[in-house]
């Protein structure tokens, strides 16, 4: 394997070196020289568009079999006035002329494998952002052209195997990054397409073989496995129990086939379309249930008793794990997003095709030796719309159009114009079966999800998000500043921060105490009162006022006291192990003892309840009924007044006495209150699996 | 020391049995012979009484200097009406002859070592029992004569230091959990015996040397403990420990580490100053640990942590007992005094009370009995601590004892009657008692010698018998819970999940009626409910809910034929093993930390929200609030409550549950998007743990 991938990197240098040199001397010169030695060279050149514009233009025209005053006269035809506008015409005219001639270039089976193909796309990158004459002069011919995020943003998604609207942004940062730059070259770009059309053929040939035979349907697709004789295996974890075998992954399910002696075992499988509120989400293992290992994912549903739990074992990092939790995802979030919005026949295939699409992305970027760490859930759409703020519209505005274009497709059918290239319609024509698609048809100036000379709803959808989406990182930054480790210091933390709210405790608690009496019949009167006048909604109102108050006079003078917003914490001294194991260790028998406590409480009210002892149930009896009365009879105003009175009078010198006795009085009811007895009984059918 | 307690104990067991095989033959028969033969005849015999109370009588007159005659014409001159009664009359008039005669006696330094009190204060007992000529058939003089509780607890409180009518129930069943609850002699012999030998340990430690430079004259020393001949007490505070030697006294209690040749300085720690103290026990252990339950801790608002006593001991923690009992009742005497303003004569017949308490708890550790020994129940402090209604029984006493003191004040004229209490007791043992005014033969109130009155119960006496009944209930209740007490953290667990099911499946169908599971239930729950709220019916509602549950209780106990029912059936979880007990405190504490950090966030980000720390947010946040205060303060209450729920429950119905998920998606981008406060953390220098 090493050895093969070293022998097609070479092949793939030596081809691009050889192609790159060779596109730089003759593409456009070349062309331009063609052009102008043809006898029908008026016919063929626009004036208002840049000589490389008109390159492309010439080609896209060779493509689609029609000359270019064709091109031109179908684009005033079809097009809406906005579109024609002359400031905004060799862009829209160059848009429509590109979008046509890829609809019809991605029709073709192993069109990826064309290299002038692919050639051709990345000029029409170039060209986009220098349509018109009057911008010729920007481009340096001397230069190896490159191209900016905005053109990559237009072009690309228009075929659907190379980017997707929701995630090109992303795709853009990453294939840049290669090259340290915030252009791409085209050489990055060749090797992603080329990765690209090597992930679509060891999809092709895994989801038409004899994998997953017995239990697989033929229009599941065999995106991803793992763990086979060549590679590392996938552990599987189930209670204490694990086993090593390989894990395929379809569009529709997760499959896992523990290894047994020269073969493998029945494939389980864990659906991932059905209805069956499945968690999945990164796990930790390790020896006898230890979480020591951050390498693994558990996958969790109403159908299983209990998580299962795959691992991923590597020396370093959890790559593997972060790869897989993410395409396990993907399929998970877009079945979820067909069943929401309900989508159906050719709407689903093509939300599928769309998730299955973003994966071979990622298999394509793992083949391109990126160095920087890849976050896998940036380049899958339905991974990235759960993350997004806002995503949810992303997703809902996706509904919409996939709904329209249905619409859109069955009410025109005539021949002729842009076809409408949607993610199942390129799955179609890279050889898959797919089931359920109905005849294709086109609609108006859209290709795909792009639309010539506007920016479509889910684009906009997705810039909002955007938006939004640098406040919530900043955010996060803070907060991941602020954690800290151990439990002693949290709870530091945590006093501190409650340190106001206790203080105010406190001070209530003296007052209900009667410390210094003055201050506390003072505060009795006062709340009286205002109980008496009903005036307690006032009162809580102003106080919220007061807090809202205090937040926007803070922001005013906020500039000079931004030192007050900081926490100060005193940190606890560090404990040796000794201590610790004894704070562990008297901490649980205090819980212990706590959970005690609590069962006497809850067994002496089910005491209470079933009359084990009748006085006592008797005197609660009367003591419930005549609460029910005074509910149903006094006031409520009055019946407030009078338990803040008897609360807050409790321990006032006048009845400090009798308060005792009283609380005395309870306490010795209480304890004369037997508890229920309980019976443990041993479960004979549980056997642990145990090692 | 052991050999010399044998020779006391042989001594004892001889002087015993020729005592009792002479006062068997002599006592009652030859008084009797004597009286029958003396010129005064006449005028000693009360024809009412029976031969042996006659006898008793006649002791009684000799040690009071009269007559019985003339004691029976006092008694007809000062007794009401209604003791006077001629049924009554056999035993009142006894009474009042044993009362006078003992507190007569009691004024004698060191009357416990005669025997002849010990006797006589046994034969009262005896005769109190068999006063009357018509009972006399009764008595059988060929057996050894016993006493019952009943004649035990009206005779030997008469003198203080031998029981208190608090205790005195569980003294005589301390005496007599050898025997078929009757009191011997012998027991009873051996007891005062003992009692007499605690007042001389307590008299020599008071006067030694110990603790001369802390403690005042008037101070006491009850206990010591820790000394070169016994075990050590170690002293525990915070991880330091010493051995050392404990005293106390009746106001504090004293430690001094042991160094070499001698002890260290003295620490002081309080009994008697409202200092908010604790006592309770304590385990201890190396490093920390909680291994053994043979300490005591002690804790108030004036040490910075808790001091911790242990008394080590081979085998259980009777050593440990002992001491948590004896400095426990010291502390509530206390705060009796200081809750009840005792002062002046009163207070130092409080205090005495518990000297005398602990006293008895000496005498008695010396009887070698084989029943393992519940101190607290013969401590009067310690046992009103505990019995129901034992703030009662301390209230009666404050109130008896102001009484007496205005009795006391209001009379003064010296009489030849009754002498009365406590403190009068540890007066004439010979101890210095401070504070006490000088000591003169005080007038006595009608017929009242100490706590006991002639003929009737005293308030006191009443407290304690309701107290009784009461606590036997609470002890039968306790039994149930201590039988419901299980170890390990999953097994109560268990059990709580089980007791808390009912309340869980009404919570999960509630949830399910929220999440409209069932769209036409919820929809008839919700009209219902908003009537409900609308019509201001919901304190209705919640009536009839507690009327049910009390109609429930009563119909439960009319059929309470169902025993069954009550039985809490638990399944056990499985046992577990020590590498998965350890992994779950593990994976337990990881939880718990997590839990944590994460409320720090959400404080940190209402602290970022309320500072202004992110503008924006905070003005949403402000405006949201000032929303809800003007509908708080403007709508009325019925409206606003209608508008919650309906907004509440149908958050998950079928027409708004989208636009529900969407809008709790936004307040979640907008939570996240909301900085937290930053964190400084500050290490202490001045923090250097002491380590030993």
């Amino acid at each position: 394997m090493s050895s093969r991938t070293m022998d097609v990197l070479e092949g793939l240098v030596k081809d691009s070196s050889l192609k790159w040199l060779l596109g730089k001397q003759s593409s456009f010169d070349e062309e331009i020289e063609e052009i102008e030695n043809s006898p029908s060279a008026g016919a063929n050149w626009i004036p208002e568009l840049s000589p490389v514009a008109n390159v492309v233009i010439r080609r896209c025209s060779k493509i689609l079999g029609v000359a270019v005053s064709e091109l031109q006269d179908s684009f005033k035809q079809e097009a809406s006035e906005s579109v024609k506008q002359p400031s905004m015409f060799p862009r829209n005219f160059l848009e429509y002329c590109c979008f046509r001639a890829l609809a019809l270039s991605v029709g073709v089976t192993g069109h990826l494998s064309d290299k002038s193909f692919r050639r051709l796309t990345f000029d029409m990158m170039v060209a986009w952002e220098v349509p018109s004459a009057a911008s010729q002069t920007l481009l340096s011919v001397d230069e190896d052209p490159t191209v900016g995020l905005e053109a990559f943003s237009r072009i690309a998604p228009a075929v659907p195997i190379i980017a997707d609207v929701i995630i090109c942004e992303n795709l853009f940062g990453i294939l840049t990054s290669v090259s340290n730059s915030v252009r791409l070259q085209f050489y990055v770009y060749d090797k992603y397409l080329y990765g690209l059309e090597r992930a679509i053929k060891k999809m092709k040939s895994q989801s038409e073989s004899s994998l997953l035979s017995g239990v697989r349907s033929k229009g599941e697709k065999i995106l991803e496995l793992d763990g086979t004789v060549t590679t590392q295996p996938v552990l599987e974890h189930i209670g204490i129990s694990t086993w090593p075998g390989r894990l395929i992954l379809t569009d529709h399910s997760l499959y896992f086939e523990a290894i047994k002696v020269v073969s493998f075992d029945t494939p389980k499988r864990y659906s991932l379309s059905d209805d069956l509120k499945q968690v999945i989400k990164p796990e930790l293992t390790g020896p006898w249930g230890t979480r020591l290992f951050d390498k693994a994912v558990s996958y969790k549903s109403i159908s299983l008793p209990e998580p299962v739990v795959m691992e991923f074992p590597e020396l370093k990092g959890h790559t593997r794990r972060d790869y897989w939790l993410a395409i396990i995802l993907e399929v998970l979030y877009v079945h979820r997003y067909i069943k929401k919005f309900k989508i159906n026949s050719v709407a689903k295939d093509e939300a599928i095709s769309k998730a299955v699409l973003g994966i071979l992305r990622v298999q394509a970027i793992q083949e391109v030796g990126l160095t920087n760490p890849v976050r896998y859930e940036n380049l899958l759409p339905f991974n990235l719309c759960d993350q997004l703020p806002g995503g949810d519209r992303i997703l809902e505005t996706l509904a919409e159009m996939s709904s329209s274009r249905v619409l859109d497709r069955t009410a025109k059918a005539k021949e002729g114009t842009l076809h409408s290239i949607s993610a199942s319609d390129m799955v179609s024509q890279l050889g898959l079966v797919f089931g359920a698609t109905s005849p294709k048809s086109r609609s108006s100036l859209v290709v795909g999800e792009v639309m010539v000379g506007d920016v479509n709803p889910l684009e906009k959808a997705v810039k909002q998000s955007r938006k939004n989406y640098e406040k919530v990182v900043l955010a996060q930054e803070t907060v991941n500043g602020v954690k800290v480790d151990g439990i002693d210091t949290n709870v530091a933390v945590m006093k501190e921060l409650l340190l106001p709210a206790t203080e105010i405790g406190n001070w209530l608690l003296s007052l209900v105490y009667w410390e210094d009496p003055l201050k506390s019949f003072v505060f009795c009167l006062l709340s009286t009162f205002i109980i008496y006048r009903g005036w307690i909604g006032y009162v809580f109102a102003i106080a919220t006022l007061f807090i809202a108050g205090f937040m926007v006079l803070t922001r005013y003078f906020s500039n000079r006291e931004k030192v007050m917003i900081e926490l100060k914490v005193m940190a606890p001294p560090p404990m040796n192990t000794m201590e610790q194991l004894l704070a562990v260790q008297n901490a649980i028998s205090q819980l212990e003892q706590l959970i005690q406590d609590a069962n006497i409480v809850l067994l002496k009210f089910r005491a209470l309840l079933l009359s084990l002892f009748p006085q006592a149930s008797e005197k609660f009896a009367v003591a419930i009924v005549i609460a029910a009365t005074m509910m149903a009879l006094v006031p409520w105003n009055n019946l407030i007044l009078v338990v803040f009175l008897e609360l807050f009078t409790r321990y006032s010198p006048p009845r400090r006495a009798s308060t005792e006795r009283l609380m005395r009085r309870l306490k010795e009811w209480w304890f004369s209150i037997p508890a229920a007895p309980v019976l443990l009984e041993q479960s004979k059918d549980d056997n642990k699996k145990t090692k | 020391m052991s050999s010399k307690t044998r020779n006391m104990l042989e001594g004892l067991v001889r002087d015993t049995s020729f005592k009792w095989l002479l006062g068997k033959q002599s006592s009652f028969d030859e008084e009797i012979e004597e009286m029958g033969r003396s010129p005064s005849a006449g005028t000693n015999w009360i024809p009412e009484l029976s031969p042996i109370a006659n006898v008793v009588v006649r002791r009684c007159s000799k040690i009071l200097g009269v007559s019985a005659n003339e004691l029976r014409d006092s008694f007809k001159q000062e007794a009401f009406e209604s003791l006077k009664q001629p049924s009554l009359f056999p035993r009142n008039f006894l009474e009042y002859c044993c009362f006078r005669a003992l507190s007569l006696s009691v004024g004698v330094t060191g009357h416990l070592a005669d025997k002849k009190f010990r006797r006589l204060t046994f034969d009262m007992m005896v005769v109190w029992e068999v006063p009357a000529v018509a009972s006399q058939a009764l008595l059988s003089v060929e057996e050894d004569a016993t006493v019952s509780l009943e004649a035990f607890s009206r005779i030997a409180p008469a003198v203080p230091i031998i029981a208190d009518v608090i205790i005195c129930d569980n003294l005589f069943q301390m005496l007599t959990s050898s025997t078929g609850g009757r009191l011997q002699f012998s027991v009873y012999d051996k007891y005062l015996h003992g009692l007499e030998r605690a007042i001389k340990k307590m008299r020599t430690q008071s006067e030694s040397s110990l603790l001369s430079g802390v403690r005042s004259k008037r101070e006491k020393i009850l206990e010591i403990d820790g000394t070169v001949t016994t075990q050590p007490v170690l002293e525990h505070v915070g991880i330091s420990t010493w051995p050392g030697r404990l005293i106390l006294t009746d106001h504090s209690l004293y430690f001094e580490a042991l160094k070499v040749v001698s002890y260290d300085t003295p620490k002081r720690y309080h009994l008697s100053e409202d200092l908010k103290q604790i006592i309770k026990p304590e385990l201890t252990g190396p490093w920390g640990t909680r291994l053994f339950d043979k300490a005591v801790s002690y804790q108030s608002i004036s040490l910075s942590e808790p001091v911790v006593m242990e008394f080590p001991e081979l085998k259980g923690h009777t050593r440990r007992d002992y001491w948590l009992t004896i400095i426990q009742e010291v502390l509530y005497v206390h705060r009796y005094i200081n809750k009840y303003k005792i002062t002046g004569l009163a207070r130092d017949e409080a205090l005495s009370k518990a000297v005398l308490g602990v006293m008895r708890v000496q005498a008695l550790q010396e009887l070698n009995l084989t029943n393992a020994m519940r101190y607290e129940n013969l401590l009067p402090f310690n046992l009103c601590d505990q019995l129901p209604g034992g703030d009662l029984i301390l209230e009666t006493l404050a109130e008896m004892s102001t009484s007496r003191e205005l009795h006391r004040s209001n009379k003064s004229k010296d009489t030849g009657t009754l002498h009365s209490s406590a403190s009068d007791m540890v007066s004439q043992l010979g101890s210095v008692f401070g504070g006490s005014s000088p000591r003169s033969r005080r007038e006595t109130s009608s017929l009242v010698v100490g706590e006991v009155v002639v003929g009737d119960v005293n308030p006191l006496e009443r407290a304690v018998k309701e107290s009784r009944k009461k606590y036997e209930k609470v002890v039968l209740a306790q039994e149930t819970i201590n039988g419901v007490k299980m170890g390990g953290i999953d097994t109560n667990l268990a059990v709580m999940k089980e007791l808390m099911l009912p309340i869980m499946e009404t919570w999960n169908l509630i949830l399910s009626v929220v999440y409209w599971d069932d769209p036409t239930k919820s929809s008839v729950f919700c009209l219902l409910t908003t009537f409900i709220i609308w019509r201001g019916w919901l304190v209705y509602v919640f009536a009839l809910a507690s009327l049910f549950s009390a109609i429930f209780m009563v119909l439960t106990r009319c059929f309470s034929r169902e025993k069954l029912m009550i039985e809490l059936k638990v399944t056990a979880p499985p046992p577990m093993n020590t590498m998965e007990q350890l992994l779950a405190v593990q994976n337990g504490i990881s939880e718990l930390e997590q839990n944590i950090q994460d409320a720090n966030i959400v404080l940190l980000k209402f602290r970022a929200l309320l500072f202004s720390l992110f503008p924006q947010a905070s003005q949403k946040f402000a405006i949201a609030i000032v929303v809800a205060a003007t509908m708080m303060a403007f709508v009325p209450g019925r409206y606003l409550l209608s508008v919650v729920f309906v907004e509440l429950f149908t958050r998950y119905s079928p027409p708004r549950r989208a636009s529900t998920e969407r809008l709790i998606r936004r307040l979640r981008e907008w939570w996240f998007s909301i900085p937290a406060a930053p964190v400084v953390l500050l290490h202490d220098k001045n923090n250097k743990k002491k380590k030993n």
